[in-house]
C-alpha cells in the first residue's frame, strides 16, 4: 500500500523522538519501515503486523516497538487489532516500550485509546508514549 | 544579487485585472476550449460546480454570501503586473468575479476596487509556489469543535442570529443548531465527567453532533439513558470508532445488543446484530460476488425507489446501506485504493 506523504512525515518524527529519548540520538540501531529502509532494514512481521519501528537490541535488554497514525487511520478496527498485537507481543519482555505517533489533535483520544487496549491485552505492564505535538 | 518578491498592498479597480488562466480550479475547464478563451469562458469556469462544496473550501454561492454579508474580503487577493504591465490575479479569480457580479447587480457596498497584494514581474517559480501555497495547501480550516465554540460565543454571547450565522460560515440554519447544541452537550455533559482539562478530547466531537439526530435521542430516552450515560460512553470509548454511535438506536433496541455494548462497546454489540440469518445464501457468497450483486442492483435501482429511500431517511434499510458504504471505504483503503 502505497504510504502517504503524512505517515513517513509521522514515522520520521518518531524516529527521531525515539533515538533521541532512549538511543543518545542515534538512529543506526533502528529497523524502520520507510520507503528508503534496505528490506533487510525492515521490522518484522509481529503477530501478523508489521510496525513502522522496531528494535531489540538497543537501548540493552530493551524491545521498542513503534506505530505512526494519520489522522484518518488512528480511529479504524485494523488500528486496534494490529496495536493490540504489538502489546501482546510487548507484555512478554520485561521491559518493553510501545511508542505512538499521531497528529497533535489525537493525541489525547491515542492515550485513552492505549490505555483502554492495555486493558483489554493485560499489558499495563507496558510503557507506553504518545509522542505530543506533532504536525499531521 | 537575488531579490525576496516584494508586495505592496493596494486597492485595484476590478477593471484594471485579467484573470489568471493557469488557475487551477479552471484549468480544467479551460482545456475544452480551442486557442485563448474569453473572459466569459474564464468567469463561466469559475462558476462551475455551483452549488456542491469544494473540497476543503467553500461553495461558489456561500463566498459570494459571505463577501457581500461582510461589504468586502477579508485576505486581499494576489497579483502580479506582468512584463506587458497586465495585472494578472495570482490567488482570488473567484473573489475578483464575485466582485465585478456584485458590481453588477448593484448590490449596496463598494465593489469597484479590491483589497490586493500587488507584486511586479514575479518569476514563473514565484507564482506557481503562491499557487501552490494557495490551492494546495491553502489555509487551515478550524477543527469542528473548534468551529462550533465560536458558533456558540457569536451566538450566545453576540447573540447573532441563525441567519447572520449562516451568512458568515454557510451550511444551512440546522447544521450551525446542531454545532452549538453538539458544543453545549459535550461541555454540560462530558466535560463534567473528566479528571482535568487536560483529559478533554476535541476529537469526539463528531459524536456529540451524532447525538443531535433525533433517531439517537429517541432511542436515548426510549431505554431509558441519559445524555451523562452517553458522554460516558463516548469517554470510556465503549462508542469506538466513533462512526459506531450510528448504530445506537438498533443497538439500544436489541436488547441482547444492548447488554454487550453496555459490557463491550458498539463494536461487539453490533457484531450481534449483524448475525445473518442462517437460511440465508448470502452468507455463503464471497465478497466479489455480494461487491458486483451490489453493483448489479444499483444500476437497475428505478427512480421511483430513489425517490422512496430518500423519503426513508434514518430508517434502517438507509442506514444499513450507509453502513456498507463506509465499510466499503475502509475496506479499499485497507487494500490501498485509499481517496487520497
Amino acid at each position: 500500500m502505497a504510504e502517504s506523504s503524512a505517515h513517513i512525515r509521522l514515522v520520521e518524527e518518531m524516529v527521531n523522538w525515539i533515538a533521541k529519548k532512549y538511543l543518545n540520538g542515534e538512529r543506526a540501531y533502528l529497523l524502520i519501515d520507510h520507503p528508503d529502509s534496505h528490506t533487510n532494514n525492515k521490522p518484522p512481521n509481529i503477530n501478523g503486523y508489521v510496525p513502522d519501528v522496531f528494535s531489540s537490541i538497543a537501548p540493552p535488554g530493551c524491545l521498542i516497538i513503534g506505530e505512526a497514525k494519520t489522522i484518518n487511520d488512528v480511529e479504524r478496527i485494523h488500528t486496534e487489532e494490529q496495536i493490540k498485537a504489538f502489546l501482546r507481543h510487548c507484555r512478554n519482555y520485561e521491559n518493553a516500550i510501545f511508542v505512538f505517533a499521531v497528529p497533535w489533535q489525537m493525541s489525547r483520544f491515542a492515550k485513552a485509546f492505549i490505555k483502554r487496549l492495555q486493558g483489554q491485552t493485560e499489558s499495563s505492564i507496558v510503557e507506553v508514549n504518545v509522542i505530543e505535538g506533532l504536525l499531521g | 544579487m537575488n531579490k525576496e518578491p516584494h508586495a505592496e498592498f493596494d486597492l485595484i479597480p476590478i477593471d484594471d485585472l485579467e484573470l489568471d488562466l493557469k488557475n487551477p480550479r479552471i484549468a480544467k475547464w479551460l482545456e475544452i476550449y480551442e486557442g485563448k478563451p474569453s473572459t466569459e469562458q474564464i468567469e463561466l469556469a469559475l462558476r462551475s460546480g455551483g452549488g456542491q462544496e469544494d473540497v476543503g473550501g467553500p461553495s461558489y454561492q456561500s463566498l459570494k454570501q459571505s463577501i457581500q454579508t461582510n461589504k468586502g474580503i477579508i485576505h486581499p487577493i494576489i497579483v502580479n503586473i506582468d512584463d506587458k504591465k497586465k495585472m494578472i490575479v495570482i490567488e482570488g479569480n473567484t473573489r475578483t468575479h464575485i466582485y465585478r457580479e456584485l458590481r453588477a447587480s448593484d448590490t449596496s457596498g463598494s465593489w469597484d476596487k479590491i483589497p490586493a497584494m500587488v507584486y511586479k514581474q514575479l518569476p514563473d517559480a514565484i507564482i506557481d509556489a503562491i499557487r501552490l501555497q494557495a490551492h494546495l495547501v491553502g489555509t487551515r480550516e478550524w477543527d469542528p469543535y473548534s468551529k462550533a465554540k465560536y458558533l456558540n460565543l457569536l451566538r450566545n454571547s453576540e447573540h447573532l442570529t441563525f441567519s447572520q450565522l449562516v451568512d458568515f460560515c454557510g451550511g444551512d440554519k440546522r447544521e450551525v443548531q446542531n454545532y452549538i447544541e453538539a458544543y453545549n452537550d459535550m461541555e454540560s455533559f462530558y466535560r463534567p465527567l473528566l479528571d482535568s482539562d487536560q483529559d478533554f478530547d476535541p476529537s469526539r466531537f463528531s459524536a456529540f453532533v451524532e447525538l443531535q439526530r433525533s433517531r439517537v435521542t429517541d432511542a436515548l430516552l426510549a431505554a431509558s439513558f441519559t445524555k451523562s450515560d452517553f458522554a460516558e460512553w463516548v469517554n470510556s470509548q465503549k462508542i469506538y470508532p466513533l462512526a459506531t454511535v450510528r448504530k445506537l438506536p438498533q443497538i439500544l433496541q436489541n436488547d441482547k445488543a444492548k447488554a454487550v455494548f453496555l459490557k463491550s462497546g458498539a463494536q461487539e454489540a453490533i457484531k450481534v446484530l449483524d448475525i445473518p440469518n442462517p437460511e440465508s445464501a448470502l452468507q455463503d457468497a464471497n465478497l466479489e460476488q455480494l461487491a458486483r450483486e451490489i453493483c448489479k442492483r444499483i444500476a437497475g435501482t428505478q427512480y421511483s425507489e430513489i425517490q422512496r429511500l430518500r423519503s426513508r431517511k434514518e430508517t434502517p434499510e438507509v442506514t444499513i446501506v450507509c453502513d456498507a458504504r463506509d465499510a466499503l471505504i475502509e475496506l479499499c483503503k485497507d487494500i490501498g485504493y485509499d481517496e487520497e
